[in-house]
């Protein structure tokens, strides 16, 4: 059995930089990102045995409501002003909707590249099969096929990761 | 086009980009073929959960170097000493709630 600050160190050097690239996308505050990642490493290290599925997107869920728990904690004490001034809301609206793109971004880098190709093609330069077939230079019936094992496989590596339906 | 491929239009159908001929082919298909409904349920969800990224973002993550889990490539993040001393606190605590 791994020495449980083996087990710590692993997650960081695994996980650690796109878990602060995350973090601080949503605090943009570099000194605080820092115990946000630390909280969220040792909080997943606690639950880690029940863990299933994704480490990485576990960890940015966990990071998510470490967050949100911060914004609340600051709320709830009167005097504090300026760090924390978003509405409850509209902090938690933000944090869920960086939240949902990180974990689609990790989603998208999992497919392969020919996947990942004809997906972007099709669903976010909004090219047709025959523009995609022409930009992609490959056959039309080729943008098909791989359109269609693309997303299925995106649906089982969000099913993988724990991303709802 | 043989039976296979009209079930594989289902993709390119939910993604947006079969020409107008093409898509009613491929709904037309979908009045006869349960399997295709059910699939296309199952997957309905996706282009809105593919909004999330904006589309620059996501283009850029097909430019070439964009390996899989490019993340992972930068720099590993450094262990804080602070953490291995949180960790021996949490340690400790959890062994007095589990004797």
């Amino acid at each position: 059995m791994p020495l449980d600050e083996d087990v710590v160190a692993a997650i960081y050097r695994d996980h650690g930089t796109a878990l602060k690239r995350f973090v601080v996308s949503c605090t943009s505050d570099t000194h605080q990102a820092d115990d946000v990642v630390q909280e969220t490493i040792l909080k997943v290290w606690q639950h880690a045995p029940q863990i299933t599925g994704s480490l990485r997107s576990y960890l940015f869920r966990t990071a998510r409501n470490v967050i949100i728990d911060n914004y609340r904690k600051a709320q709830r004490r009167p005097h504090e002003t300026g760090e924390y001034d978003l509405p409850d809301n509209a902090a938690t609206e933000r944090v869920d909707e960086l939240l949902n793109r990180v974990l689609m971004e990790e989603a998208l880098l999992r497919l392969s590249v020919e996947h990942r190709e004809v997906l972007v093609a099709l669903h976010y330069q909004r090219f047709t099969v025959v523009e995609a077939a022409l930009q992609l230079n490959i056959p039309a019936g080729t943008v098909k096929s791989r359109a269609f094992y693309a997303v299925k496989a995106l649906r089982t590596i969000l099913d993988e990761m724990g991303v709802e339906r | 086009m043989n039976g296979n491929s009209v079930h594989q239009l289902l993709g390119a159908y939910l993604l947006g980009g079969l020409e107008p001929g093409e898509a009613r082919t491929f709904e037309d298909h979908l009045g006869s073929c349960a399997d295709c409904r059910r699939e296309l349920e199952e997957l309905a969800s996706l282009p809105a959960l593919l909004d999330a990224v904006p589309a620059a973002d996501a283009v850029a993550l097909t430019a070439a170097g964009a390996a899989p889990l490019a993340p992972l490539a930068m720099e590993p993040e450094p262990l804080p000493e602070k953490v291995l001393v949180d960790l021996a606190v949490r340690r400790r605590k959890s062994r007095r709630r589990w004797p």
